[in-house]
């Protein structure tokens, strides 16, 4: 056995195999949440395969609390809306202060006085390319979150309506 | 004659060997006027049409044929196919980087086309699982996440490359990562200058572990060339562009931010170090390279230690020579290592930037005069020391290096 050449072989494999499996493990035993979304200018280069845009967490100032830190990691706790169904900030701080009282929570960063936890692009076939220039109205996404407060975006909805189902319908408009 | 019958004539003789198209016509050129006989002629043919590391052509195509292949891949990963399932999609990808995985540890021990060919198609088409993985589940990063975990799973096959186009693209594309990650906005918590440091001590940690691999027999030797040259490329030909920007250009990089200055200097230690070691290259050819790398790094540092007045004289003049002693040194270091290619390249630099310090002092007529008398003077200095010294590299080595 070649075990240099096995080696170079199977362990790319092995490891995104491995990354694989956390993020099937990541979809299916996290906490759903429906977080509402909105356009985001200046669009990616790449425009056209995905899109990009900029989460609605509500009224909450989650990046012009006092004390903050433009890199430190940041905690958002979610909480469901009475109103709209979707979910919003209810507290937002520094990662150490979060209280266990928030179970559904999610981690990131402040950049830019922006807060992004790295769920901010969906990927789309290109031939709906021209019916998803811009984010359109009333878009949310379903996001998966895990205990440590990892997101992963499980789907994109407009209104009630699945995006590619929402662009095959534009499509098909007369 | 067909242009592809004539393609593929220049490149294979009358028995179907591989063969150097420009050779081939150099051969019939030699015994047309007699230098050469018809039976040597044949006898050379032979020898270099059976030669394994030879058939460069050859290896082209295969690499055409190769990139032509891993862009059709990711191309369908990027046109989403959204009819096709995700579960469908990423084991179709599963199943292609396996058979290629297979194939190529079948052909290991076998050194030749083949195995080049499915090494060079396994390292990208593992870039292309992480592109597919992240567009089925939405991830979103700066791009450098992305490229240094290929980067790290590729390395222990990249090792086993018995063939330049691996290597090169695996350093080139740690390179750039670097830079991404400079740019990111997720680098940590580092100041713009701190990830800059980092960024130049990268280059000084190929040529460190260039140098320091030439201990180790059962180090990639191919690997181990490109780390070389492409960190001896970044750090003079980056190193001297940038830090004569420096000099002519304001810089503000704050008090508090300058110790990261310490982190390339450490590298440059280290590669310094590692180049004072090795085995097999004369003393002053060591003294040359360290020395080339020191002026390097004092041309970069000083502008940054001190506030230089940018739009001074002095400071202009400061910096061209700064430029002109990095790259005169190189020249020699590149005659006593007998490298006529980076001869060529310093002789290339220093000529070019003579002709910039003419448009620096490009403002009036009398600038302008002594801009030209200047410019005209150095490179005919340069033009006759290049055809002394070229002569002399030419005379010791009788080849490139």
């Amino acid at each position: 056995v070649n075990r240099k050449a096995l080696l170079g072989v199977v362990f790319p494999i092995v490891v995104l195999l491995g990354w694989l499996g956390q993020l099937v493990w990541l979809e299916r035993t996290g906490a759903e949440v429906r977080l509402p979304v909105r356009g985001f200018d200046p669009r990616d280069l790449l425009a056209g395969h995905y899109l990009t845009y900029a989460v609605d967490y509500g009224p909450l100032e989650i990046c012009a609390r006092e004390g903050y830190v433009e890199t430190e990691s940041t905690c958002v706790c979610l909480a469901q809306s009475t109103v709209s169904r979707l979910h919003e900030a209810s507290w937002a701080g520094a990662c150490s202060e979060r209280v266990d009282a928030c179970p559904v929570f999610i981690k990131g960063t402040c950049n830019a006085g922006r807060f992004e936890a790295d769920i901010e692009r969906f990927y789309f076939p290109e031939t709906y390319s021209s019916e998803l220039a811009v984010v359109p109205e009333q878009s949310s996404i379903e996001v998966s979150l895990t205990a440590s407060g990892q997101g992963l975006v499980t789907g994109f909805y407009v209104g009630d309506v699945e995006l590619v189902k929402y662009a095959k319908t534009r499509a098909q408009a007369p | 004659m067909d242009a592809g019958v004539a393609f593929f004539w220049l490149l294979f003789d009358a028995h179907g060997t591989f063969m150097h198209p420009q050779l081939k016509t150099k051969l019939a050129s030699w015994v047309e006027h007699g230098i050469i006989s018809a039976e040597q002629a044949e006898k050379i043919t032979a020898h270099e049409g059976h030669d394994p590391e030879r058939p460069w052509a050859l290896y082209g195509i295969a690499g055409i044929g190769v990139t032509a292949l891993v862009t059709g891949i990711v191309s369908l990963i990027a046109a989403n196919w959204y009819d096709i399932s995700a579960p469908v999609k990423l084991g179709c990808y599963f199943a292609l980087l396996g058979c290629v995985g297979y194939a190529f540890y079948r052909y290991e021990t076998r050194p030749g086309l083949v195995r080049e060919t499915l090494l060079t198609l396994f390292v990208p088409l593992v870039l292309a699982g992480i592109g597919l993985i992240a567009q089925v589940y939405n991830l979103h990063g700066d791009g450098w996440q992305a490229l240094l975990l290929w980067l790290s799973i590729t390395l222990p096959v990249v090792c086993l490359a018995q063939s330049w186009a691996t290597v090169h693209l695996w350093t080139v594309a740690l390179l750039v990562t670097s830079f991404v990650w400079a740019e990111a906005s997720h680098a940590g918590q580092l100041p713009d200058f701190g990830r800059v440091c980092i960024v130049a001590s990268l280059p000084l940690m190929f040529v460190a572990a260039g140098c320091a691999a030439e201990h180790h027999a059962r180090f990639n030797a191919f690997l181990r060339k490109a780390l070389l040259t492409w960190g001896a490329l970044s750090v003079v030909l980056v190193g001297t562009l940038v830090a004569n920007l420096l000099w002519v250009e304001s810089n503000s990089v704050p008090q508090e931010h300058l110790a990261y200055v310490l982190v390339p200097w450490f590298a440059l230690g280290a590669a310094s170090l590692a180049a004072w070691l090795r085995p097999d290259v004369e003393r002053d050819a060591r003294l040359l390279l360290i020395g080339v790398l020191l002026s390097t790094g004092t041309f970069m540092t000083l502008p940054l230690l001190f506030a230089f007045n940018s739009s001074s004289l002095a400071s202009q003049l400061l910096g061209a020579t700064g430029f002109f002693a990095t790259w005169i040194l190189v020249a020699a270091a590149a005659a006593h290592l007998r490298r006529k290619r980076w001869f060529d390249l310093a002789s290339l630099v220093i000529a070019v930037r003579v002709v910039v310090v003419y448009f620096e002092v490009f403002g009036s007529l009398a600038m302008t005069g002594l801009g030209l008398i200047f410019s005209g003077t150095v490179v005919l200095g340069i033009a006759f020391a290049w055809h002394k010294f070229r002569g002399r590299v030419r005379q010791q080595l009788g080849g490139e290096a």
